[in-house]
């Protein structure tokens, strides 16, 4: 045994040479399963490590010792760990020094001898407070009113004035404002929905500028599957709130990313917006063309700027769904189904064209686009193999054949 | 849509779609502390993914303390301590290429932390999906600036801070947070920006009339609540889109809302708010300055 001992802080030693009384200044410790390991940082920048593992007693990673695993010295180095009082490094090196040894025995003896020779080399270092606060810096003055509880803080002086606290106040702002007339509701409304139709049409012509076959992918989409556009803009916006919800976890989860988080919420609101809007006046285009293409087939002359017009035509007709709302909506039973009925239509309309926006990935994908409808068009009496489609090229007479 | 009800459905979509979920957990726990010995000031930077986050004031002479228990499956922690640039530098970052594990509500995970009451502090926090218990009261502040993901953060200052500070910036992603007892931060400026999520700002405590305080207020889609100590000079400026704001107990003067008591005030706070969509609403409640 004396041998093993002896043995043992010769290792100690020779692999701790500086530990003749050094200050230590703070530790670190990491508890696994396996492991445990238990750094002191040292006044001069060195550390000491001491490390159990699989059984070894490691100090700064020279085997010092043997102990049972998960035997009396193991737990009793991580209880000491764990307890409150190793929070901070002088309470972890009295937890540590004070460890019960009655239960040791054999080799575990020896290493904790080994343990407890290195910890004894070690002194905690002074506490040196910065001279500002710790000497007390200029006294802040903190004026409250009398009665008033205040909080113990020896850098705050407080004084206390014979000021009562002021009364609360039942106070009020109020908006003055004039309650429209019905004339004056009406107006108002309309003007609205024609603010609403100029900012639409604006829009439309926009996106006739710069993606006009997307759009017209989408209203295409649209007129030819309808059902299937509606369902799927249905089924899409309970699953906005979620898929917002993943990207911003999932952003905020790399920790990095939550510096994107802010422009991502942007990009996100802003893509919904233009994926409703421009779902929307890809409805309005199908419902203008539908409406001018009668028109045309009935021999009306129609006068051109084509596509522009269709939308035009459109917002027209899916505004107009509004104009009873805007009438009736001051009147007592007839105002509320009206407006009622007139959300109903546009939310239907509007989430058929989202839908069609989703089912053809922002107007790129033509998988649902129509075929060519003769009964709306005289298109076919000017057909020819180049401009036919190639749906309809089977089902047409070829010329000269 | 409140945070809450948004983050277990976002969980759980993302749930269903990663399918590289492991459910091992493998729990390590890694703590540091560290003397104060004459340092002048101490900056800690803080990067926590998941879990929950706990700050506070020590009690003893610790410079530092920080406990973290860790899934070491999905996550690496890491503390260190640069003893010559008086920087500590707090990771548990997760280990992209394990996987995620998304169950941050039911984690025991945790980082805590407490700081010295005596030296002069500078704090850059970082949190991702994480709870987050902050009292930051006592701490000799200069400077902090918090980021929050997908969060519920509650930040208070249980006492005053013991010197002046520069600057408090919050910056909350999707999350609710909640600010306490603002007036015992004595920071000069007070910035929050929040992008989704209500954000309530107490601003009870103790106000130190040397330092004059600037709060700007910048919200996206969310709720602003403000808790205004009665007989606080409180002046408004709102720059509003879509967004109500409650002018109880105040008075117009131009563009500006005054408290009633703001000429006679003798302390005065400005808040600038920009809000999108969502209400700006005001509590009055007693307050000591």
């Amino acid at each position: 045994m004396t041998r093993i001992r002896l043995w043992t802080v010769a290792l100690l030693l020779i692999a701790a040479p500086a530990l003749q009384a050094q200050e230590v200044v703070g530790h670190s410790s990491t508890r696994s399963d396996e492991a445990v390991t238990l750094d002191f940082e040292l006044d001069n920048g060195e550390t000491l490590t001491l490390t159990l593992i699989h059984g070894r007693l490691l100090l700064n990673g020279v085997e010092v010792g043997r102990y049972e695993d998960g035997g009396v010295l193991e737990r009793a180095v991580r209880e000491a760990l764990a307890s409150s009082r190793a929070q901070e490094t002088e309470g972890l090196l009295a937890q540590l020094r004070g460890l019960e040894t009655e239960q040791l025995a054999g080799v575990e003896e020896s290493a904790y001898a080994a343990m407890a020779e290195a910890l004894a080399a070690l002194e905690m270092a002074e506490v040196v407070l910065p001279e500002g606060i710790a000497a007390g810096r200029a006294a802040t003055t903190v004026v409250v009113p009398s009665g008033v509880a205040v909080m113990k803080s020896p850098e705050v002086r407080i004084e206390v004035q014979e000021r009562p606290a002021p009364r609360p106040r039942p106070a009020r702002f109020e908006l003055l404002q004039d309650s429209p007339s019905f004339v004056g509701g009406v107006v108002s409304s309309a003007m609205s929905l024609l603010a609403t139709f100029v900012a639409m049409a604006f829009l439309g012509l926009g996106m006739l500028f710069f993606v006009p076959r997307q759009l017209e992918t989408v209203a295409d989409t649209v007129w030819s599957s309808f059902g299937r556009s509606f369902l799927a803009g249905l089924f899409a916006q309970p699953l906005i709130l979620p898929v917002f919800g993943m990207m911003i976890v999932g952003l905020a989860l790399t920790v990095i990313g939550i510096v994107v988080i802010p422009f991502a919420i942007v990009a996100f609101a802003l893509g919904l917006f233009l994926a409703v809007v421009a779902g929307y006046v890809a409805v309005a285009r199908t419902v203008g063309e539908i409406y001018l293409r009668r028109k045309m087939a009935r021999g009306e002359a129609v006068q051109t700027w084509g596509t522009y017009r269709y939308i035009l035509y459109g917002l027209l007709g899916l505004m107009s769904i509004w104009l009873p709302a805007v009438l009736l909506g001051r009147v007592a039973v007839a105002g509320p189904i009206a407006v009622v009925s007139a959300a109903t239509i546009t939310w239907v309309l509007a989430t058929a064209g989202f839908g069609a926006t989703l089912l053809t990935r922002g107007g790129v994908r033509g998988t649902f686009v129509r075929r060519l409808d003769l009964a709306l068009t005289d298109e076919q009496f000017w057909t020819s193999d180049a401009v036919t489609s190639p749906r309809e090229r089977g089902r047409m007479p070829r010329s000269g054949t | 849509m409140s945070l809450r009800r948004l983050l277990p459905l976002a969980t759980a979509g993302a749930l269903l779609l990663m399918s590289d979920l492991a459910t091992a957990q493998t729990w390590q726990s890694v703590s540091a502390s560290r003397r104060v010995h004459g340092e002048k000031r101490l900056r800690v930077d803080v990067e926590f993914a998941v879990g929950t986050f706990r700050l506070r004031p020590t009690e003893g002479n610790a410079l530092y303390h920080a406990d973290i228990l860790y899934d070491a499956e999905f996550f690496e922690p890491r503390i260190e301590y640069d003893a010559e640039r008086g920087r500590l530098d707090l990771r548990v970052t997760p280990e992209i290429e394990n996987g995620l594990d998304l169950d941050y509500d039911d984690t025991d995970q945790h980082l805590t932390v407490e700081l010295s009451r005596s030296v002069p502090t500078v704090l850059e926090l970082k949190f991702g999906a994480a709870r987050a218990e902050l009292d930051l009261g006592g701490i000799p502040l200069e400077r902090a600036e918090i980021k929050t993901g997908a969060s519920e953060s509650v930040v208070s200052f249980e006492e005053p801070n013991p010197i002046a500070c520069d600057r408090l910036e919050v910056g909350a992603g999707a999350a609710d947070f909640t600010l306490t007892q603002l007036g015992n931060a004595r920071c000069r400026v007070i910035e929050v920006a929040g992008g989704i999520g209500d954000v309530t700002l107490d601003f009870t405590g103790q106000w130190d009339s040397a330092v004059d305080t600037r709060v700007e207020i910048v919200m996206g889609f969310g709720d602003v609540n403000l808790r205004l100590p009665i007989g606080l000079g409180i002046e408004v400026d709102i720059d509003r889109l879509f967004a109500g704001f409650e002018g109880s107990g105040f008075v117009k003067r131009g563009s500006r809302y005054f408290s009633h008591d703001y000429d006679g005030a003798a302390q005065k706070l400005r808040l600038d708010i920009k809000a999108a969509l969502g209400d700006v609403n005001v509590e009055w409640v007693e307050g000591s300055f």
